[in-house]
This record gives structure tokens, C-alpha cells and sequence, in this order.
């Protein structure tokens, strides 16, 4: 209940971050440096006196699109590959879940810091990047479920009535993979949004002057002591969106 | 009379802690035409992995010759929770095996559902609502249903009556019975239950790890048993019921 | 009277949908020492309830419990927990289907038998260790000694349920509950575990309440049976009686529906 309120508030956060904001969140007002709460000005405004409000809702929305692509990127290409590794098994499987393991055993930050050397950064690099990062962990649980589903009788049924390979995945299996898709994905979203805070922090993500919730927090980092609001927002906002996610997730894991 | 299945030194070999195993031992038997054969033993002995040997499911360490008379035999499972998808409507279940098969349109496979259900004894609305909203006797019948819908001529049903309560148990043996004469089904059953296996079989086998160890009509095998091990079998029934 | 249940029910509390289930209704038992009385039902009847109220192992969160269970004097549905713990060491055993899931997989079986002795006597090692074996051997297993120390996953299936019974009578109780001891078992097995659960009660003269979905089972072991059904006792007495006449209609059910038993006319 309270994981469905936090997260519905960052979602209505994030659309509102889509359609409009009070102030165009790049647009610089040197009389309003550092200046605190007030009615104009909710949150305040930063080092530039650009309105802290603003870039923190089109922060929460590029946030929430890179963390939801990665995820997307992340559950798409995992269930592909641990379906077919784990429905198949054999030497197919061997192969590419050691390839796997040699992937999981990188953590995926530094990973995709790797990739991003390679494709230099920006948001496009990053989603690319902290996806192909997040492909083994869906793989993994996937297989898994597939190994424990695939011995099921209702399988060794269709089996015997002489339905394809194809269908078995398409029609049988995959569908009861949705409990355990619904909350990795869940859990993988919160996982993205650290990714992702992390690496806009470190400089690798989405680039200056846009906001995002990361950038804005590395930026803040200087002025934390003198003017703290331009740290706290971005801070607290990122803690509600994970919570609100690890509730909602525990709620389905609870459910199933 | 011809035999629906003919077995001849099936083995299945399993790696057990490095050491080969013998999960099924050199086993000969036959099925025939219209008959209930009775695979009886208890748990561990190989039942299952012969079952699935005969079928292919099993096809890894398998060796020895296995003969169909029949395209496509079906299999009825012990866990009716485990057997059905609980994901797809009861209707989408039934469809399946003919729906795999591309013989027929959308009308007339549910026209063969709906016969299905009534053959059953089970009420159409069930159609539309999930294996877990079913009693497990409801589930087991859809099982029987669905295995049923390519309209095999041998079945083979591994403990299907075993996960049941008892009230529940003699209503769907009442109902293999039924589909049995209806269909000239033969019937491969598969139990551990000594008394069930009487109440149906017209003959039966008795397995012990990985071989049959007697092989008969089953009045004979009840009543002048040969082999010491299906003696124990019986004097334990005997004295386990003994009312 | 050694135990006496009266008017006993049971409800269950759904937090989410905030309403009460009632899974049993007004049982009613009295038993004797060396008593054997059996309760059978199928799934969901509510037996394995009512046998782990007697036990005192239903969790008092959100199962609301009424009527009186009185055994030896005292009433378990309200004494103390530092009482009714006492007297699930020394009075009370309890014995459950699935023997591999009752015993820890990590310590060795000697060891688990002596618990109730560690917790509730002041023997020492040795003696505990004696007593242990000799509780091993009353079950009839060959070379207690060995069994004593082995791990669960080196016994049978047979031999891990004769060792719970061995440590559920090694504090000689005045009451054994037996949960459908045999149902997971073997039928050869079966018949030996039911077999030794007579000679307990003959010999040690401890009373077993023993449930199952079997009639006949319960038939060849005990003398008295209540029948459940959806929660309510529905026709209890003599064990011959209610086999061979069954009064009301869902007992008959039941009798009508056992196998046929081959061996019998």
C-alpha cells in the first residue's frame, strides 16, 4: 500500500516532468543563487539559480526512462537466453551460462563503465551499457525457473501430445515465468536507478547541463555544506523511489 | 488379441555418485489390446522412470527395444496440481492436445471439449476457470480428459489416485473403469497400492529395484505368488488391513 | 480421565479479508491411559488441527481457540506456556507424517532422541546416551548403536520414523499423537510402524491418538474412532461398530469407498 502510494507519487512526478515544468530547468537566474524555500521557488535554486523543483522532476523522469530501458534491455535479452539455455540444456547451455558466470563475476558497475569507455558516454551509451550489465542476473533467474518448470508434468504432457519446442516456450512456459519476472524486474529497477544515480555521479551518464537525479547530487557536492537544499531534494527523491519499489516488489514476491 | 506395447530389455542407467545405476533392469512385459496391466511397487523400485522410458520422456541411458501398436500414448500423472498449467483456463487445456495436433477448426474442437467434459462427468462452466479453483479430484478428471482428447488408445496413468482422498480416489477408478470399457482403452496403472491394483487390473506385475519380480493374471499373483518378495508385499496388505 | 476435550473450536483469523474461518467445531474426545483412539478424515477436515491443539503446538497469533482441552487437570487452552511447555517434554509426544522434515539434517540422530532428556532431566551424558540406545532398540532397530550415530539422510524412510518414535517415547509420555505416521511410508513399512505403535501402547501403556485418512489403517489399531468431516465430528464410537454399521451417510461414504480389501471375504 505504501510502496503503491511512494512510487505513484514519483510516477505523477516523473509525467509532470514530461509535459511541463514551473521553470525550463537549463535557464540560469543569477539573482536567485542559492536562494531558499519559497513560494516561487520550492526546493530553491541551485549554484546557477537554476529552480531546483524543476530539475528534479525532469531528473526523476530521465532517471525513470534510463532505469526502465535498462530494464527492459535486461529482462528482454535475459529471458531469452536463460529460457533457451535453461529448456535446452546441454553443451548450448555450458557455453553461454559460463559466458554468464564470467560476466556476473565483473560488478556491473564497473562493467558498464568499461562499455562506456569504449562508446564514450551519454544517456543512449548508458542505457546500452548498464543493460548489457544487467543481462546475467535476469539470465540466471530465468534458468533457474525454466529448470524447475520444464519437469513439471503439465510440460511432459504437452510434450506427449507432440507440441513443437517453439510452442512449449511460447505457450507453456513462458507465461509462468510472470511471478518471478514481476519481481526481479521490480528489484532490477532499483538496482538501476543506484546504477544509474551512480554513474551520472561519476560523469558517465546523462551530460551537463540536462538534469538527472545523479548528475544534480555530484553537482551539489560542493556547495553540501553551504547550501544544502541543492543535495537534499535530489537525495530524498531517490530514496522514496527505492523504497517505494522494494515495497511494491516484496509485495509480489509476498503474493506469488 | 495383439499387444499395444511390447517391451524387451528395457534398461535405463542413471550415474549415481559416479557409479552407474541400474534405475530400470533388463524389464520384459506386454500391454494387451482392451487390458489394465498393473505396475506395482513401491517407492524408489524404478515404476516412474519405466514409465517414462516407454513413453520417451526418458530417452538418456535408455536401452532395450520398446513397441507402440498406437501413434501417441498419453499419460495420466500422480500430482493432478502439477499436471495442469496453472496459468491457462481449463478450457485452453483441453484444447491443447487436439489444437497441437491442427486437425480440426475452432468449432469443432470445442464441440470435442464439450464432449469431453461430459464424458468425465464434469460440469462445462469449469471451462473457464483455472486448475486452481478446482477440487483435486475436479483436477484429476481434466487430467484424464485431457490426455484423452487425442483420442489415444493406450494410456498410461502413474499414481493418479494416490494424491486423492479416499472418497475421491474410487470416484475417479470408477471413472477409468468407465472410459476403459467405453473406449476399448488399454491402461498401463502404475501404483503402490495393492488394493487399488486389484480393484482394476486384469493382470499385474511387481516391480523391485528395477526388476519385475512376478508377472500375472492377478488372482494369481494375489492369491499363489511365487516370488518372496511379493509374498511380503501381500502378508503386509494382509495384516495392514486386516478388517 | 486423563484427557478431556469439550466443545472445542477453532477459528482462523484472515487479516487481509478480516473475516473468521471456523476449521473446527465443537469436538468433543475423552481418552484413558492406554487408550488407543483414532480420528479420520479426509483433507481439510480439520483432524490435524484438533491433534495439534491437543499437542499445544497451534500458534496462539491468529487461531482463536474455544471449549476446554483438560489433560491431567489441566487446561491446556489456558494454562500457562511455561506449564503447557512442561508438559509437551514429559507428558505429550508427537509424532508427524514426513519423518525427514521432523528431524534436523545437520545433527546426528542420537543426539536429537536425547533432546527431551537434556532439556527436562538432569542426566548426564552417559546416561543419556544409554537411555537414547535403549529408546532405539525398543523401536526395533538393529545396531541402536550405529543408528545413534548416523545423520538422518544415511536412515530409510522406515527407520527415520521408528526414530521419531523413539524420541517421543523416550521420555515415556503419558500421551503419544501420531499425525499420519504411515502415510509416506512403504506399504511393507507401513504395516511394521503400525505394528509397533500397538506394542508401545500394550507395553508402555502410553495412549495414542492416532489420525489418518485410512480407515481401515485406523481400524486394525484402534479401539475407538472419531470420523471428521469439513470440521465437525460426524459419527464417533466402537472402531467395529462404525466400520461395519455405519450410522451416518458420510461414514458409510468412507466405508463404502476403501479398496476392497483382497484378502478378506
Amino acid at each position: 500500500m505504501i510502496g503503491a502510494v511512494l512510487t505513484g507519487m514519483v510516477v505523477i512526478l516523473a509525467l509532470w516532468g514530461a509535459i511541463k515544468t514551473p521553470y525550463d530547468p537549463m535557464a540560469m537566474d543569477g539573482a536567485a543563487k542559492f536562494s531558499g524555500i519559497s513560494l516561487r521557488h520550492p526546493m530553491g535554486c541551485d549554484q546557477f539559480g537554476r529552480d531546483i523543483f524543476s530539475r528534479v522532476i525532469v531528473g526523476v523522469r530521465e532517471t525513470m526512462l534510463i532505469s526502465a530501458s535498462v530494464v527492459l534491455i535486461g529482462t528482454f535479452f535475459g529471458t531469452i537466453i536463460g529460457t533457451i539455455t535453461g529448456y535446452f540444456g546441454g553443451w548450448l547451455d555450458e557455453i553461454i551460462m559460463r559466458l554468464n558466470d564470467a560476466v556476473l563475476a565483473f560488478p556491473s558497475v564497473l562493467l558498464a563503465l568499461v562499455i562506456i569507455g569504449i562508446f564514450n558516454s551519454g544517456k543512449y551509451q548508458l542505457i546500452l551499457a548498464l543493460g548489457i550489465a544487467f543481462i546475467p542476473s535476469f539470465a540466471r533467474i530465468v534458468r533457474g525457473e525454466v529448470l524447475k518448470i520444464r519437469n513439471l508434468d503439465y510440460i511432459q504432457s504437452v510434450k506427449l501430445y507432440g507440441a513443437s519446442d517453439f510452442r512449449i516456450i511460447l505457450v507453456h512456459i513462458l507465461p509462468n515465468l510472470k511471478t518471478v519476472l514481476m519481481s526481479s524486474v521490480l528489484i532490477g529497477f532499483n538496482n538501476a536507478v543506484l546504477a544509474e544515480a551512480g554513474m551520472s555521479y561519476l560523469g558517465m551518464g546523462v551530460q551537463p547541463p540536462n538534469p538527472s537525479l545523479g548528475r544534480m547530487l555530484s553537482e551539489a557536492q560542493a556547495f553540501i555544506f553551504t547550501s544544502p537544499l541543492t543535495a537534499i531534494f535530489p537525495g530524498i527523491i531517490i530514496v522514496i523511489m527505492i523504497l517505494g519499489f522494494s515495497l511494491l516488489g516484496d509485495r509480489v514476491g509476498k503474493k506469488s | 488379441m495383439e499387444e499395444v506395447l511390447k517391451v524387451e530389455g528395457l534398461c535405463v542407467e542413471f550415474k549415481k555418485d559416479k557409479k552407474p545405476f541400474l534405475a530400470v533392469n533388463n524389464v520384459s512385459f506386454d500391454v494387451k489390446e482392451g487390458e489394465i496391466m498393473g505396475l506395482i511397487g513401491e517407492s524408489g523400485c524404478g515404476k516412474s522412470t519405466l514409465s517414462r522410458a516407454i513413453l520417451g520422456i526418458q530417452k538418456a541411458g535408455v536401452s532395450g527395444s520398446v513397441n507402440h501398436k498406437y501413434k501417441r500414448p498419453q499419460m495420466v500423472f500422480q500430482d493432478p496440481a502439477g499436471s495442469l498449467n496453472p496459468s491457462k483456463k481449463i478450457g485452453f487445456i483441453l484444447e491443447e492436445p487436439i489444437r497441437v495436433k491442427g486437425h480440426f477448426d475452432k468449432e469443432e474442437r470445442q464441440r470435442r471439449v464439450l464432449d469431453m467434459m461430459a464424458k468425465v462427468d464434469l460440469d462445462p462452466a469449469l471451462l473457464d476457470r483455472y486448475p486452481h479453483e478446482l477440487s483435486g479430484g475436479q483436477r484429476q478428471r481434466i487430467c484424464i480428459a485431457a490426455a484423452l482428447m487425442q483420442e489415444p488408445r493406450f494410456l498410461i496413468a502413474d499414481e493418479p489416485v494416490s494424491a486423492l482422498d479416499v472418497t475421491v480416489q474410487s470416484q475417479i477408478l470408477e471413472l477409468l473403469k468407465k472410459l476403459h470399457q467405453e473406449l476399448n482403452l488399454s491402461i498401463l496403472f502404475i501404483t503402490h497400492d495393492i488394493r487399488v491394483a486389484y480393484s482394476l487390473c486384469d493382470r499385474v506385475m511387481v516391480m523391485k529395484k528395477g526388476q519385475i519380480v512376478e508377472m500375472g493374471p492377478r488372482d494369481e499373483v494375489y492369491f499363489n505368488c511365487k516370488d518372496p518378495y511379493t509374498k511380503s508385499l501381500m502378508d503386509a496388505a494382509r495384516t495392514k488391513y486386516s478388517s | 480421565m486423563m484427557l478431556y476435550v469439550e466443545d472445542l473450536s477453532i477459528q482462523v483469523r484472515d487479516k487481509n479479508a478480516k473475516t473468521d474461518t471456523t476449521l473446527v467445531y465443537d469436538v468433543d474426545l475423552t481418552m484413558e491411559r492406554g487408550d488407543i483412539v483414532g480420528i479420520v478424515g479426509e483433507s481439510g477436515s480439520g483432524k490435524t488441527l484438533t491433534a495439534l491443539s491437543i499437542a499445544g503446538l497451534l500458534s496462539r497469533h491468529n487461531m482463536e481457540r474455544k471449549g476446554k482441552i483438560i489433560f491431567e487437570g489441566i487446561n491446556l487452552l489456558e494454562c500457562d506456556r511455561r506449564v503447557l511447555r512442561k508438559l509437551q517434554g514429559n507428558e505429550i509426544s508427537m509424532i508427524f507424517q514426513e519423518p525427514l522434515n521432523s528431524l534436523n539434517p545437520l545433527i546426528k540422530v542420537g543426539k536429537q532422541v536425547e533432546e527431551s532428556l537434556k532439556i527436562h532431566t538432569t542426566m548426564d551424558k552417559l546416561e543419556r546416551k544409554e537411555r537414547a540406545i535403549k529408546a532405539l532398540r525398543d523401536v526395533d532397530l538393529d545396531n541402536p548403536e550405529a543408528v545413534y550415530n548416523s545423520y538422518p539422510h544415511e536412515l530409510s524412510g522406515g527407520m527415520r520414523q521408528r526414530v521419531m518414535i523413539a524420541s517421543a517415547m523416550i521420555i515415556s509420555p503419558k500421551l503419544l499423537i501420531a499425525d499420519e505416521p504411515t502415510t509416506a511410508l512403504d506399504v511393507t513399512i507401513q504395516a511394521e510402524i503400525v505394528n509397533l505403535l500397538k506394542t508401545i501402547n500394550k507395553e508402555s501403556g502410553t495412549a495414542v491418538l492416532f489420525i489418518s485418512h485410512d480407515l481401515s489403517l485406523v481400524n486394525t489399531l484402534c479401539e475407538r474412532v472419531l470420523v471428521m468431516q469439513n470440521g465437525y465430528v460426524v459419527e464417533s464410537g466402537i472402531c467395529d461398530d462404525i466400520f461395519h454399521h455405519p450410522k451416518m451417510e458420510y461414514t458409510q461414504k468412507l466405508v463404502a469407498a476403501i479398496p476392497k480389501n483382497p484378502f478378506v471375504n
